[in-house]
């Protein structure tokens, strides 16, 4: 079975940690939720409420391109996506089984992104192309989903360049520093990431 | 809807979503909805709860009405019944009530159904590996240490006369930094206790599709389609 064949590559701390990731994520996904909506009420008297979630949309793909960042293994920014969304949709999202179907679809976007990189650039542009791609699918998804075809051609192509724009920095810029900051404090030390990076002091509260 | 098999709703209410999609009738959207808020109050789904989902969707959906109404592709997709002569009226009702649909079937699902328990069904019923299930079990458990510590910290901050945000990235670093200790802690003690030493398990709690289970899962898909063609 595939997925038994993809869990043996995976250690129990890393499932635990991409788990950890996806309970953390998830939780930022609803804080973003509840962003999204103020911002689409705030630009609701504007007519242009439709640009609200792509604004915040490279926030949902954090988890998927930060867990491959931590642990550079072949489909570990696709489980890290899937998994955040189960988690996501367990606690409250209203989209229900819609998320999950959309984590998947984000999640693929993640990995494709890292594939094209033959998983050898975990830099900012890796992060950055592997944050476009999942903007892409996820477009594509929507496309399907039958929310965005009956929007004007003009406001559909600034939509996708606005999502693509908020990956670019949420999910390349923003993981990316996070995934330094959290390789400089020494805890990725058991990881691939942490390999070889010039330690700070750890963090404490 | 809450003695219904976790996986077989998920699929069962996925569907109906997948469904709801494919059709251009707001009339059937709406129907949806109340379906859902239906089987919801026979469920006795605590209102609070609900409205804590329902709410937020309910602002996306007007912002969404009014995106569509003014940002309308020429044509309206299926405005052949009548009812609504505008198109833009009929763009904007088709994306709000779709959302709502949506959202009535993500509540139902998330509210009846237990969180623990879904993902064990993951585990026997679709062979989810049981490194997986119970990782995610795992790091589930952890969400209430996570957040007692997130509020923690943003009390260390303040107490060193520090401004954080709500959700700042000067809280969440040091929240990610302690999550991956405790979850190298969480591992090494699953570990210890024998956990993945052998791939045969036992499992306390069997989950099963019963007759009415899969009823579920083809029947309320099923129902969207005919009501689906039946309206447009």
């Amino acid at each position: 079975m595939v997925a038994e064949r993809i869990g043996r590559k995976f250690e129990l701390k890393d499932i635990i940690m991409i788990g950890v990731i996806g309970v953390l994520f998830a939780a930022v996904y609803l804080a973003t939720t509840a962003l999204w909506t103020i911002l689409q009420a705030a630009l609701t008297p504007f007519g242009a409420a439709t640009f609200a979630v792509d604004i915040i949309y490279g926030t949902w793909f954090m988890a998927g391109s930060l867990s491959a960042f931590i642990l550079r293994k072949p489909a570990a920014a696709f489980i890290a996506e899937f998994l955040a969304s189960i988690i996501e949709m367990l606690m409250g999202n209203f989209g229900g089984p819609m998320v999950v179907l959309f984590g998947a679809i984000q999640g693929a976007g993640n990995e494709v992104g890292f594939v094209l990189t033959g998983y050898r650039n975990f830099r900012l542009l890796g992060m950055i192309l592997s944050g476009v791609m999942a903007a892409v699918f996820s477009f594509v998804g929507e496309i399907f989903a039958g929310t965005v075809e009956l929007l004007s051609p003009e406001i559909v192509v600034a939509k996708l360049a606005l999502r693509v724009a908020s990956a670019v920095v949420f999910t390349g810029v923003i993981s990316w520093l996070a995934g330094k900051g959290l390789a400089r404090t020494g805890v990725l030390k058991s990881y691939p990431a942490g390999a070889d990076v010039p330690r700070a002091r750890i963090l404490e509260d | 809807m809450r003695r219904l098999n976790p996986v077989c709703k998920f699929f069962g209410i996925l569907a109906t979503a997948v469904v709801l999609s494919l059709f251009y009738v707001p009339m059937l959207n709406l129907g949806v909805f109340a379906a859902c808020l239906l089987a919801a109050a026979c469920s006795r789904v605590p209102l609070r709860h609900a409205c804590a989902i329902l709410l937020p969707a309910l602002l996306i959906a007007v912002g969404m009405f009014f995106s569509a109404y003014h940002f309308s592709a020429d044509t309206a997709m299926g405005a052949h019944s009548g009812m609504f002569t505008d198109a833009r009226v009929w763009n904007g009702l088709l994306l709000a009530g779709r959302l709502m649909g949506f959202a009535g079937l993500g509540m139902l699902f998330t509210l009846t159904t237990n969180q623990i328990d879904f993902i064990r069904a993951l585990n026997t019923q679709l062979k989810l590996p049981a490194r997986f299930a119970y990782g995610i079990i795992a790091a589930w458990g952890m969400f209430p240490r996570m957040a007692r510590e997130y509020s923690k910290t943003r009390s260390s901050f303040r107490a060193r006369g520090l401004r954080a945000g709500f959700v700042s990235p000067a809280l969440l670093l040091p929240l990610l930094v302690k999550s991956v200790r405790w979850s190298e802690s969480m591992a090494v003690a699953m570990e210890s206790k024998g956990f993945g030493e052998t791939d045969t398990r036992s499992h306390y709690y069997e989950f099963r599709a019963k007759a009415a289970d899969i009823a579920f899962a083809v029947l309320a898909p099923a129902a969207v389609v005919m009501a689906g063609v039946w309206l447009g």
